[in-house]
This record gives structure tokens, C-alpha cells and sequence, in this order.
């Protein structure tokens, strides 16, 4: 039996006035390491809530109205979840560093975040650096953000989820903002070090493209409801609901020669 | 065909300012020249910082080339005035990526769309609000959204906002900059779909800048691929298209799979 993340009856709503507006509606997910599991859905069908409710990181005014997450058969809290059993990387890279912090300073932080910060720091980022293909690992620990390019950066936000050595990535459009010729290389390390390092990943993404890449499940969501969950090729072969098939047609017809 | 709009050697550089002083200058535009004719639509494709934003801003007018010049009906750009400078401001128009950004909060959606005719045409109140409803129906919107605020929309009705914006004055040529890159793929399709009947029935040129090549296939006539500044590559788009240089190859390669492909099995389980 292989080590588990379970989302159980996830209910996440915004507060408008005296009544709430329900954005993720008992949703239930399972990872399972060694496995990538794509969360698919049109814009503002609640998949990055899921994620962000999961981890006790939603925006104000949003919150969390029911459900759990267990590690194994283990109940765990938020704040015991992050970095320990998930370690997360976001869209937009820009903005998800401190903007006046270097690399060294963000190494040093999620190390002490999890408790694994000693006199060893340095080396062990700089290998997380080459492991992400920072090339000259060395000469990036005091860049700041905007020194580094798109595609650096989100290679150094991903270095920085491996330092925590979470067994879960919960991936949330890790490639949107990138250029295609970037998003390939970032897909290709991100499948590398999945089966590696065996970890499970819960990948939030719109693009099905990323789903035939890196994805062994799949599970569609709309209006903050899981409709569908199939294999990837179950998906892409037989999809069975409405939203389902607008999302897989939408995408074949980016190939016309292969429709 | 007749030319609208032509680079002509353009070239241009930016620097940085910071507390230490100015950078040497990085030099993102050599030497291109780039011809686009009545009704052609053509992708300017390149990865990020290729380039090709920077020469769809010269040729909109926003930024004066630091060598060469931009041309609109065989006139340069630069020594326009009065009312040939409103005829080149009426026929070229624009999108972005960031249609939130690209909006006056404030405003309402039918004073948005509206804006260009009041700047650019002699059109009356009651005759802009007539070719506001018109424009509206164009995109696929509805009379009433008019009177809507830009927060009351979502990205992909506000898109289409700034579509009718754009083809308020009746341009010749549109320039869509990334313009359905922040929208979801099924979105996208949509834009896509109402882009291309919209150039079918306006018969605008269409200059459509984007690092993704598989929408190039589904919109576009001719490909220009940009990089580190030079034009590399200028190929008419056939079916089974197969871009010749190293940079468009590198672009063709990175195309996403279009069915799933067999991951290697984790030793797990």
C-alpha cells in the first residue's frame, strides 16, 4: 500500500454579505506518490480553491466550511501540511518571491519553515539548484527575483519545493505564463523529479496539452463539483460529461492534422 | 496587394535605470523590415523576449525606433499630423493580453467601447450609441452589457469588450498582442472562432503576436519567426507546416502533445 494524500468533502465558500457564495462544493480527492493526478477545469470552476483550501492558504474573506485532509489514514491540519507533506509551486513566479529577499535568503526560509535548516543549507540548495538545471547554481544564490527570467525563476521555486522533501507537489498552473519553449523544459523536469523522487502530484491545470504530457489521472471540475475522474486516456478517448468533451474538443482542435 | 503598414529597418535598444546608474543598452530589434498588405493575416511568433511586442509597439506608434522607420500608406509614421495622424490612429488598432489592465475600472462597458469613436470618427452621441449596440452584437455580447462595469465581467466577455473597442473605428489592420493567451483553452477556441469570422467580414489585416504556434495554424496565412531581435524566418502557413530554421523548429518542437503520451511507471504500488 503506497503512502496516500486524501482531500475528504472539501467545502470552501466566500463570504458576500450575510450569505456564502459555495466555490468548492465537497470535493474528494486522492494522491497516491509516485502519481500525477491532473485537476482540470474552465476558468473559476474552483480548482486552484481546492488547492489553496486543502492548505489552509485562501484568500481573506474565503474559507474553509467543511472537510479534511488525511496523510495516510492520519487527519492532519493545514499548517502541519505545508512543506512537510505538500510542497507547492504557483503560476506566475514573479510574483510568488519576496521581491527585496535573495535566493539564498528564500533557501534559508523554507528550511526553517520545515525544521531542516542547519549548517548543511548551502550545499543542499545548491544541489537542488542543479537538480532543477540552474545552470551555475553557485552565481544564482544572490540574484533577486528580477535578475532571473520566467523560466529561472519558476526552476528556483521548484528547487526550493524540493528542498522540503514533501513527498506530495501540489502544482498549481506551473507553466500558464511561460513561453512554449520554457513550459516544454519545465514539464520535462517536473516529470523527471515526479518519478525520481516518487512524489505525488496534484497538477491544477486549463491546459490539456499539460495533461497529455505529464498526467496519469484526471479529474474535471465544474461550478465546484468533481464530474468526471478517468485515466488520461479514458479522458481523452471517451470523455463522458458535457464539460468534459468541450474541454478535450476545445484542445484536439489546436491539432488538426490529428483529428 | 497595397501595403498599410511597413518596418523598415527598425531597430531598437532600452536601457535600465537603477541606483547605480543607467545599463548599457540591450539592443531587442535589429534591422527588420516587415511588410503587411490589405487583409493578410500574419502570426509574429517568438518566445518571450524575442522581440515581437516591442515591434508590434513601433508599429502602433507607442515607441519611435531608435534606427528605421515605420511607414503607414508609404508615409513615415514619425512626420504625421492633424488629419492623416487620426486616419493611421483609426486604422491601427490593438488587443492585449491583460483586457482588466486594459480598461478604465470605472468606466462603463458602453463608454469603453465608445472611446475610440468619440477621439477618432465625427460620430454624434446618439450615433455612437447605435454602432455601440452594433458592436456589441458583433462580438457576441448583449445591448443591456452596455451599461455593465468591467468587474461585472468575466475575462472572456471582457475580451470581447476589447475586441469591439478595437474595431469600433473600422481599422485596416488589427494587432492582437497574446491577446487569447490568458484565457482557457476553451475560451480560446471561442476568441479564435470570432477573430477569424470577424477578419472574414471586415477585411482587416491582422497582425497576431504569439509564442504558441498551433493557433498560428488555425488563424493565420504567413508566419514571421522572431528571435533575439532578427527576423528569422518569414513561411506562408500550409497544411502540415514544417518551419525551417533552428528558432522555428525549436518552437514546432516544444508543441504540446496532442494526445496523452505513456508516462514510465513509478515503483510504487
Amino acid at each position: 500500500m503506497s503512502e496516500t494524500l486524501t482531500i475528504e468533502n472539501l467545502h470552501v465558500a466566500a463570504q458576500h454579505g450575510h450569505h456564502d457564495h459555495v466555490l468548492v462544493d465537497g470535493v474528494s480527492l486522492t494522491l497516491r506518490r509516485g502519481r500525477i493526478l491532473a485537476l482540470v477545469g474552465a476558468s473559476g470552476c474552483g480548482k486552484s480553491m481546492t488547492c489553496s483550501g486543502a492548505q489552509g492558504v485562501l484568500p481573506p474573506g474565503v474559507r474553509v466550511t467543511q472537510g479534511r485532509v488525511l496523510h495516510n489514514d492520519t487527519t492532519v491540519a493545514p499548517e502541519r501540511l505545508r512543506g512537510r507533506v505538500v510542497a507547492t509551486i504557483l503560476q506566475n513566479p514573479r510574483s510568488a518571491f519576496n521581491p527585496i529577499r535573495t535566493m539564498a535568503d528564500h533557501a534559508r526560509e523554507t528550511l526553517r519553515a520545515v525544521g531542516r535548516f542547519d549548517g548543511d543549507w548551502r550545499s543542499r540548495t545548491l544541489e537542488a539548484f542543479a537538480t532543477v538545471g540552474l545552470e551555475d547554481a553557485e552565481s544564482v544564490l544572490p540574484l533577486h527575483a528580477f535578475e532571473m527570467s520566467g523560466g529561472m525563476l519558476q526552476r528556483a521555486m521548484i528547487a526550493l519545493a524540493l528542498l522540503s522533501d514533501a513527498p506530495f507537489l501540489f502544482a498549481d498552473e506551473p507553466t500558464t505564463d511561460l513561453d512554449l519553449i520554457v513550459q516544454a523544459r519545465i514539464l520535462d523536469l517536473l516529470d523527471e523529479l515526479a518519478r525520481r523522487r516518487n512524489l505525488g502530484v496534484l497538477l491544477i491545470t486549463h491546459d490539456m496539452g499539460v495533461v497529455a504530457r505529464l498526467a496519469d489521472e484526471v479529474a474535471v471540475m465544474e461550478n465546484g463539483r468533481i464530474i468526471e475522474r478517468a485515466t488520461t486516456r479514458e479522458i481523452f478517448d471517451n470523455p463522458q460529461r458535457i464539460a468534459t468533451r468541450e474541454l478535450v474538443e476545445a484542445h484536439m482542435s489546436l491539432y488538426p492534422e490529428v483529428a | 496587394m497595397s501595403v498599410i503598414l511597413a518596418a523598415r529597418s527598425v531597430s531598437k535598444s532600452y536601457s535600465s535605470y537603477s541606483l547605480t546608474g543607467r545599463s548599457a543598452p540591450k539592443t531587442v530589434l535589429r534591422d527588420v523590415s516587415l511588410d503587411i498588405a490589405a487583409g493578410e493575416s500574419i502570426a509574429l511568433l517568438g518566445r518571450s523576449g524575442s522581440g515581437k511586442s516591442t515591434l508590434g509597439r513601433l508599429l502602433l506608434g507607442f515607441e519611435r525606433p531608435d534606427g528605421g522607420s515605420v511607414a503607414f500608406e508609404g508615409e513615415s509614421v514619425g512626420g504625421l499630423s492633424g488629419e492623416r495622424y487620426r486616419h493611421y490612429r483609426r486604422s491601427v488598432q490593438v488587443v492585449f493580453q491583460d483586457s482588466l489592465g486594459a480598461v478604465n475600472p470605472r468606466h462603463s462597458i458602453g463608454r469603453i467601447i465608445a472611446e475610440p469613436l468619440r477621439h477618432l470618427t465625427d460620430l454624434n452621441e446618439d450615433a455612437r450609441s447605435e454602432r455601440v449596440r452594433s458592436l456589441l452584437a458583433q462580438v457576441g455580447l448583449v445591448p443591456d452589457d452596455a451599461r455593465k462595469l468591467p468587474s461585472q465581467m468575466s475575462g472572456g466577455q471582457l475580451q470581447r469588450v476589447c475586441i469591439a473597442r478595437a474595431i469600433a473605428p473600422a481599422p485596416r489592420l488589427l494587432v492582437l498582442d497574446e491577446a487569447v493567451s490568458n484565457l482557457d483553452l476553451v475560451l480560446q477556441m471561442q476568441m479564435i472562432a470570432l477573430l477569424r469570422d470577424l477578419q472574414a467580414r471586415l477585411k482587416m489585416a491582422v497582425l497576431f503576436i504569439t509564442h504558441d504556434l498551433r493557433l498560428v495554424q488555425l488563424f493565420c496565412s504567413r508566419v514571421i519567426v522572431l528571435a533575439e531581435g532578427r527576423i528569422q524566418e518569414d513561411a506562408p502557413v500550409t497544411r502540415g507546416l514544417a518551419l525551417r530554421s533552428a528558432e522555428g523548429r525549436l518552437l514546432q518542437d516544444a508543441i504540446l502533445p496532442a494526445r496523452p503520451v505513456h508516462r514510465a511507471p513509478a515503483f510504487c504500488d
